[in-house]
């Protein structure tokens, strides 16, 4: 019921279905522009659709795991922004690069232990509570900032953001090992299955002894850590740090979480399609410019996958409901 | 739960209670707050946000969400521009097209989420991307000025001493209250949101009336789009960008409780009086627009928290 919808009528994909169907529609949009421009296909531009993607997918990744556990966060942009400020003054401070990465971790899983508390034992509806953070911590950083860019951060700064391991870009290692970090922890860890028992029904969790507010709390701070973890990857590429750093993060990776197949109502995660999804996400926009369309119908086409994608969800959960008849019926 | 009975206007008690300390302080102390031009030019700056707000408070007491209608009024906004401008439509023509427009992408919503039953969130999720991209998309980022003077009345003129929107926004409000009061449709927009599957037995026809809700909140995005180019002189796609969430903002500081059920306009209404004397009274007083997300952010939470704090104290006495 709500804004989620009533869990009756919410089609849950069948597993893996939803990772297929992206990674094919992945593969035929690259495949096709590839035709088209063949310089599409290189290495280089590969590397740098993945290193975009890569702090999108590491944020998602967080942002799957609270939607499975019944929740959302809209604040991850401006925890984003915060991090960012904390690891550029720390690091123009001149302390070493792996004091200022733990320092912008901790400061990221402090952040969301903050939507955390508010959620549990605050009792705001996640939505608000995100809502409120987001506006708050957006204020606070231009206030503190004045507005005015990071500069003149040490060359160190820059190391993980440009620097590279056995050929492959720093940030790219980072996100497959959230990603299957993530993946381990929702499938095969004990917390993890318990994200999945509270978002799928929170009172058969509780009466199955599994603390369901201590649970959603560490998934707000999971969720922070991973924007912190996004950031050391995200604003070590650049040269400055702007106090409107991760604007529109949020609804990017709300979006890719619904077009990964996780179910907003919480109960099921799908890392892989978050994952997946969030690199057809980038590779569109990077596609477009290929086919010398305009940018600025890069917005629109994402929507409408995301469109399609619910729409086909709702109407297969529609014909599946009509076989399967009586049940629903009673349900209704 | 025994106050709430004893005193069925509580929540809009404690706004205006919030409202008159918030407003004593700014006369007392933001300079030139008092003066009729700046009491006044508040409500140009409310009347776009207002009538996003008033549909949303409907919708969000159906117990669903609707992310995109400040994305309609970007779209709508960019096709007033593109039809006047391009198709060389009279201005008044390409306002009506663009009101119609965004009065058909809101039943496009609604059929989306009353027919095939996909969830608020996400369907204007998705729907709030298609409808801001393609107003980038269509005027290429490029705003279109030029309009003629007549048309910049309904933004920046009086009428009977009063700016033009107060005569948009106060019967727009007057209406949306006494519908979801006393018509029999607002009331079932209520049970809806207590209770949806006992609504839908009572015979309440659910569908239908999502889909007016979602209908009426694309209307009002093409309304504030006319609104807002005649105030700014320009129509360009970023119109309303960003404003989703404030809007959301407005409806629950104003009491509506996002699980959906409960809510009001006249708490919408005093919660949107209160963000803008906040934000007018910040900006006399030359304090960054960062303050005032602050303040707005801060106000939203202590507003939920208290309640739920007050509610779980009932609960435990």
């Amino acid at each position: 019921m709500g804004i989620w919808g009533s869990a009756r009528r919410v089609w849950v994909p069948q597993r893996g279905r939803r990772e297929v169907l992206l990674a094919l529609l992945l593969a035929a949009f690259c495949l096709g522009i590839g035709a088209y421009d063949g310089s599409f296909l290189s290495a280089g531009n590969a590397r740098d659709i993945l290193v975009n993607a890569s702090y999108v997918a590491v944020v998602a990744c967080g942002m799957t795991v609270v939607i499975a556990a019944g929740g959302i966060d809209v604040s991850v942009g401006s925890l984003l922004a915060v991090c960012a400020t904390v690891a550029g003054l720390l690091a123009r401070l001149g302390l070493p690069m792996p004091v200022v990465g733990l320092a912008t971790l901790a400061a990221g899983a402090v952040l969301g232990a903050l939507n955390g508390a508010l959620v549990h034992p605050g009792r705001v509806p996640p939505i608000i509570a995100t809502l409120a953070a987001r506006s708050m911590w957006r204020g606070a950083i231009v206030l503190w900032m004045r507005g005015r860019w990071i500069t003149d951060l040490p060359d160190s700064f820059r190391a993980p953001g440009l620097g590279k391991l056995l050929g492959i870009p720093v940030p790219v290692i980072v996100m497959v090992l959230a990603v299957a970090l993530a993946a381990f922890y929702v499938r095969s860890t004990r917390p993890g299955r318990n994200v999945l028992a509270v978002g799928g029904n929170e009172q058969g969790a509780a009466l199955a002894g599994i603390r369901v507010g201590r649970v959603r709390f560490f998934s707000y701070v999971l969720a922070g850590l991973s924007v912190g973890l996004a950031t050391l990857v995200y604003a070590t590429r650049f040269y400055a740090i702007q106090p409107n750093a991760g604007a529109g993060l949020e609804l990017l990776a709300i979006t890719a979480v619904v077009l990964g197949g996780s179910p907003i109502t919480g109960g099921r995660a799908s890392i892989a399609g978050t994952f997946l999804a969030v690199l057809l996400l980038t590779t569109l926009g990077t596609g477009l410019t290929f086919l010398h369309a305009s940018a600025y119908w890069i917005t629109a086409l994402q929507g409408s996958i995301v469109l399609c994608a619910v729409v086909s969800d709702a109407l297969a959960g529609r014909s599946r409901a009509a076989g399967a008849e009586g049940a629903v019926g009673a349900t209704a | 739960m025994r106050g709430t009975a004893l005193l069925p206007f509580r929540k809009e008690l404690v706004l205006g209670a919030l409202l008159a300390l918030l407003s004593a302080v700014m006369w007392r102390f933001a300079p030139g707050f008092s003066k009729p031009s700046s009491l006044l030019g508040m409500t140009r700056y409310m009347a776009e946000v207002g009538l996003l707000a008033l549909p949303m408070t409907a919708i969000i007491i159906s117990g669903g969400i609707d992310l995109s209608s400040a994305s309609i009024m970007g779209l709508c906004a960019v096709l007033l521009g593109v039809l006047w401008q391009g198709a060389l439509l009279p201005v008044w023509a390409a306002c009506t097209v663009a009101v119609a427009v965004g009065g058909l992408l809101g039943l496009s919503n609604g059929l989306v989420i009353s027919r095939l039953g996909v969830p608020p969130l996400i369907a204007t999720l998705a729907t709030m991307a298609v409808f801001r991209g393609a107003a980038l998309g269509i005027s290429k980022a490029n705003p279109v000025h030029g309009f003629p003077e007549g048309f910049f009345f309904i933004g920046q003129g009086q009428a009977a001493g009063l700016p033009f929107q107060v005569w948009i926004l106060v019967p727009a409000s007057v209406f949306a209250g006494l519908y979801l009061w006393r018509a029999r449709g607002g009331r079932s927009v209520y049970a809806i949101g207590a209770n949806e599957a006992a609504a839908a037995f009572s015979g309440i026809p659910v569908p239908r009336v999502k889909m007016l809700l979602y209908g009426a909140s694309g209307l009002a995005g093409g309304l504030a789009a006319v609104v807002y180019v005649s105030r700014v002189s320009t129509a360009k796609a970023d119109a309303g960008l960003d404003w989703e969430l404030d809007v959301i903002t407005a409806v629950v500081l104003g009491g509506a409780s996002i699980t959906g059920g409960t809510g009001r306009i006249a708490g919408t209404i005093l919660a949107l009086l209160i963000i803008q004397v906040l934000r007018t009274g910040m900006n006399l007083l030359a304090l960054r627009s960062a303050w005032q997300l602050i303040a707005v952010g801060a106000i939203l939470a202590a507003s939920v928290l208290v309640d739920r704090l007050r509610l779980r104290g009932a609960a435990a006495g």
